[in-house]
């Protein structure tokens, strides 16, 4: 096995490189590492790359799932805090002086590659990932999101426990909204929840092409399931209302 | 680097460029190395303790990165797909690195070493670190890594 990536002999890692560019080197690393590079063309080329990389990044947009104010800890150990923390992130609209045991995040953000909707309540100003399967008190106010990797066609339709169902977007055109590929972009308007009690289910389509939502909208009506066709993939996410 | 002061969408901001290149190099891939980035940093805001504040940011987020790409690798099914492609390749070679072939072969060679040794060879091989910043990042001996990257060609031998 040969080093993957060969850089000239006594040159700078990306490692060191990245803390400089960062400012985590310390002022004699920092004289050092500008000294070499200095002399080093190569170095100097990879410091400005990576200065470049760094600025595009800082400069994009931060995922949803990350936009949550800056929480404190304080007076609290280290197990407690952590508790804490989770019972934040996973149990939005459930409160209670004992925190119910949280799945570990790994196992619920979801990282598969096909295009899915993703939701997040808002309370008190925080955002918090909401999951099928979960519970939401009614009225909650609830943002989606959309991820795909690939370019193509969504629309979003929700289902309340009496079978009525209603197309939430587009609300008004009776075609799929065209969509670009991102990851946890948030879709042009939020979903609140009435005061019945039930289960309340949305079903997210995604398809290579545009097609009609007013056919599809008819077919769920009707109860009949939505088979993903050809170039399309249906998420679905089941929440329980609960009453308040 | 205080440990709780920016926002962790700040560290995603000021760190995330150089995670999301590393994730890249591991996975070859930008979508699962995206996801890892994200992940690592979600963790991050769920068990903020994970940063204990015991060496800088950036040597954290490296040693974090890479965990979670081997487990990557590890799961979602490539370790067998890997394997089956790549089983013949996976052997030392003298060529010059950096041809992606190349790169597959020493994915498909992570998947099977044991944990500490494979952060270590992404950490050589594939981030060409010295051993002593290896140390750094992952708390041990610069011993303990030339050791350790001494045995990587017996592992390697009897993997194949
Ligand atoms: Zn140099």
């Amino acid at each position: 096995m040969q080093r993957a990536f060969q850089r000239p002999s006594g040159c700078l890692s990306d490692l060191v490189i990245d803390r400089l560019i960062v400012g985590e080197l310390d002022d004699a690393a920092r004289v050092e590492v500008l000294g070499h590079a200095a002399a080093c063309t190569w170095c100097t080329a990879r410091i400005a790359e990576l200065r470049g990389e760094q600025q595009a990044f800082a400069a994009g947009p931060v995922p949803l799932a990350l936009h949550r104010p800056k929480r404190r800890i304080l007076g609290l150990s280290a197990a407690l805090a952590a508790a804490a923390a989770l019972a934040l992130v996973f149990l939005p609209d459930r409160s209670g002086p004992e925190p119910e045991p949280a799945p570990e995040l790994e196992d619920v953000v979801r990282t598969k590659g096909a295009a899915h909707v993703g939701l997040y309540v808002e309370r008190d100003g925080k955002l918090s990932p909401l999951l099928s399967g979960e519970h939401i008190v009614p009225g909650a106010r609830v943002q989606p999101t959309y991820t795909t990797t690939e370019p193509g066609h969504l629309a979003i339709f929700g289902i309340d426990g009496a079978g009525r169902v209603q197309r939430h977007y587009p609300a008004d055109a009776p075609a799929s909204a065209p969509v670009r590929p991102a990851r946890d972009e948030p879709l042009p308007f939020s979903l609140a929840f009435d005061a019945t009690p039930g289960r309340e289910r949305l079903v997210a389509v995604f398809c290579e092409q545009a097609f009609d939502t007013a056919a599809l909208e008819r077919r769920l009506a009707d109860d009949v399931a939505v088979e993903p066709g050809p170039g399309c993939t249906v998420d679905r996410i089941d929440l329980h209302k609960d009453e308040r | 680097m205080p440990a709780l002061t920016p926002t962790v969408a700040e560290l995603y901001r000021t760190y995330g460029a150089s995670a999301l290149r590393r994730a890249r190099s591991i996975l070859g891939d930008e979508a699962r190395a995206q996801d890892v980035v994200q992940d690592t940093f979600v963790s991050l805001l769920a068990r903020p303790e994970q940063f204990a504040g015991r060496s800088a940011f950036s040597t954290w987020l490296y040693s974090a990165v890479t965990h979670r790409c081997l487990n990557t690798l590890r799961d979602q099914g490539n370790r067998a797909r890997l394997l089956d492609r790549h089983a013949d390749a996976a052997a030392p070679s003298g060529g010059h690195g950096g041809a992606p072939e190349e790169l597959a072969a020493v994915r498909a060679l992570l998947v099977r070493l044991p944990a500490e040794l494979a952060q270590i060879a992404v950490h050589y091989y594939i981030d060409g670190m010295t051993h002593h910043e290896i140390a750094e990042v992952l708390g041990c001996s610069r011993r303990r890594i030339g050791t350790l990257l001494e045995s990587l060609p017996g592992h390697a031998q009897e993997i194949r």
